[in-house]
């Protein structure tokens, strides 16, 4: 059970360079048997939309797939600017993005918080919530 | 005249041990990673001192044997690529830095100091000194860089690096060894002023006038407070009044516009045909130094002001974020940290091939050729790979088309000749001229250019190089 999971991009040579940065972060982290735990238990897409760039991240049993724009059926999705988002994954705590009106979240927020540790770049801080 | 018997003429100037006719040394210098077509050398004469320059060019002069300089073979032009066979003179040997001046702000150097040498040697010494630094390998030439009137990270506000060049030591084909600049007066070579300007005889020629030994060149100082911070443009258009409107503030060192397949590439997607409709058309990286971080924070207020007028006027632009933030998330872009850098991501497709089409022009056209350049490779099947940077404060600037090919693949190295000939042809209607000049753009030059300005440039040749054996066949200086 301890296998990392399976990480894909879609359609890599259409896929924006917000998809491949967040991908070159997750398939770092998910060599982490803390994070590829938790990517292993969630099931459910996060929309992320960071300036007028949009992906889906899709977690399901086969692992962990990103694809342009965003998708039907989203659980939840952050939105914010760019250099926002970076923050948040540079170790900003999501919250206190929130509040300072650098992101913003929709539909279950527990869903997209959960997910937000993958996207924490490799020697981040660890920020507040 | 066979292999064996230039063996030995040469033999009289340079140790045997220096003087390579193997298949691989030959190979290496036959051709480069571009879709020009390559050229054999006879032999490879590693020269270590100046004096064995000067022998070496008598002799080639007697026997009318062409002689090529090379030092990385970096140009993307295939300039040292021999067109009639003779010997490349290898200079990587030649690679010692006589002189830095530190109050006059001036480096001697030869041919085989590379930028990484020189950058090293500054770092090493403890100056507060820099040069402009080409976005290619350390290992490119100093002197090929500023010879062939390339540019640097410092060419915004201080031109093309065939400027930058205050006086020369050349070896003419008569063996006569000349000085350019104050240098040929003065102990000091401080500037190519006053004395009639015979340094540009060298620029721009491709060594078809004289083998340069010695280069003097400016350095510049360095601030001890740097950023670079990257933008993302949603649009080219936007990207280009930025570069115009952060040209004339003249308080950034430099700015340089990647289109997006850059971006992509340096995740490994060798060759990525497809925008994302919503993701920006450019990332910018602008060069912010400053004495103190007073100075730095009033740099970096003006940029997000100049910022902040574009989206007034409904540009899509993101906040700037500063390298650090970049490349602690996106580690790959850690390439673009530092000057020199290594550009292998480019060239990691099958069959390394890197050309471009790259352009001299005015900033006032840049978008309609970025537009047309865009339609020309998609055409092709070629992801526009576009760098544009404004230079002298935005009197005019750099465009380059990049291809990456498979060299192995025919079919595709005749798609590149066609796109880049293409791409040639619609850059020179608008007014701009590819710099270090491969043949097969000169031959599309030829016919445009202005009456009498080329059969000059012959004279000039012919005086200069009566025997004509420096690198011949370069600008079709050549009966």
């Amino acid at each position: 059970m301890n296998e990392r999971p399976m990480f894909t991009i879609a359609d890599p040579e259409r896929m924006s360079l917000l998809g491949h940065m967040l991908g070159g972060i997750l398939e770092t982290n998910l060599a982490r048997r803390e994070a590829a735990s938790l990517a292993r238990r969630l099931r459910g897409s996060l929309g992320v939309t960071a300036g007028n760039m949009s992906v889906t991240l899709a977690f399901g049993e086969r692992g962990v797939t990103i694809t342009r724009g965003l998708s039907a059926g989203l659980k939840a999705c952050i939105r914010g600017s760019l250099d926002g988002l970076l923050q948040v994954s540079l170790g900003k705590g999501p919250m206190r993005a929130f509040l300072a009106g650098d992101v913003s979240f929709s539909g279950n927020p527990f869903f997209a918080l959960k997910i937000l540790p993958l996207f924490r770049a490799p020697g981040a801080a660890r920020g507040a919530p | 005249m066979t292999v064996a018997g230039l063996k030995a003429l040469f033999a009289v100037a340079v140790p045997a041990e220096r003087l390579k006719d193997d298949e691989d040394t030959l190979a290496s210098c036959s051709r480069d990673t571009t879709e020009h077509p390559p050229g054999r050398p006879d032999l490879v004469i590693m020269l270590e001192t100046a004096e064995e320059a000067v022998a070496v060019v008598k002799i080639a002069a007697a026997h009318r044997v062409p002689i090529i300089p090379r030092v990385a073979g970096t140009n993307l032009g295939a300039l040292s690529v021999p067109t009639r066979g003779g010997a490349i003179l290898d200079l990587t040997r030649m690679n010692r830095i006589l002189a830095i001046n530190e109050v006059d702000m001036i480096a001697v150097v030869e041919p085989g100091v590379t930028f990484g040498d020189l950058v090293a040697e500054l770092k090493a010494r403890g100056l507060p000194l820099t040069i402009g630094i080409p976005l290619s390998p350390p290992e490119t030439s100093v002197m090929a860089n500023c010879l062939l009137d390339g540019l640097g990270n410092l060419s915004l506000l201080h031109g093309s690096m065939g400027q930058w060049i205050t006086g020369l030591e050349a070896v003419l084909s008569s063996g006569e060894v000349i000085r350019t600049g104050a240098w040929a007066l003065s102990d000091v070579p401080f500037a190519r002023a006053p004395l009639p300007d015979l340094t540009g005889l060298f620029v721009s020629f491709q060594g078809t006038t004289g083998l340069v030994t010695k280069m003097a060149v400016e350095l510049k100082p360095v601030l001890p407070l740097r950023k670079r911070l990257f933008v993302l443009t949603y649009e080219r258009r936007t990207t280009y009044e930025l570069m115009r409107r952060l040209a004339r503030v003249k308080l950034f060192d430099d700015l340089g516009g990647l289109s997006w397949p850059t971006g992509k590439m340096l995740y490994g997607v060798a060759r990525p045909l497809e925008k994302d409709p919503d993701e920006p058309e450019f990332f910018t990286y602008v060069d912010v130094t400053a004495s103190t971080p007073r100075e730095l924070t009033a740099k970096l207020e003006i940029l997000v002001a100049e910022l902040h007028a574009l989206r007034e006027k409904g540009a899509a632009i993101e906040e700037p974020f500063d390298l650090d933030t970049l490349c602690a998330i996106a580690p790959r872009f850690k390439v673009f940290a530092e000057f020199p850098t290594d550009l292998t991501f480019l060239t990691r497709a099958p069959g390394g091939g890197l050309t471009w089409v790259g352009t001299y022009g005015p900033m006032s056209r840049f978008d309609a050729a970025a537009d047309k350049g865009i339609a020309i490779m998609g055409r092709h099947g070629f992801p526009p790979v576009i760098v544009s940077r404004p230079m002298k404060g935005g009197h005019f600037g750099v465009l380059r088309f990049i291809t990456t090919f498979d060299r192995d693949d025919e079919a595709e190295v005749q798609k590149v000749r066609a796109c880049n000939g293409e791409l040639t042809d619609m850059v020179l209607d608008l007014g701009f001229i590819p710099y270090k000049t491969p043949l097969a753009a000169v031959d599309r030059i030829l016919p445009r250019l202005w009456p009498g300005t080329h059969d000059l440039m012959r004279r000039i040749r012919a005086v200069m190089d009566p025997a004509g054996i420096m690198n011949p066949g370069r600008w079709r200086l050549d009966p």
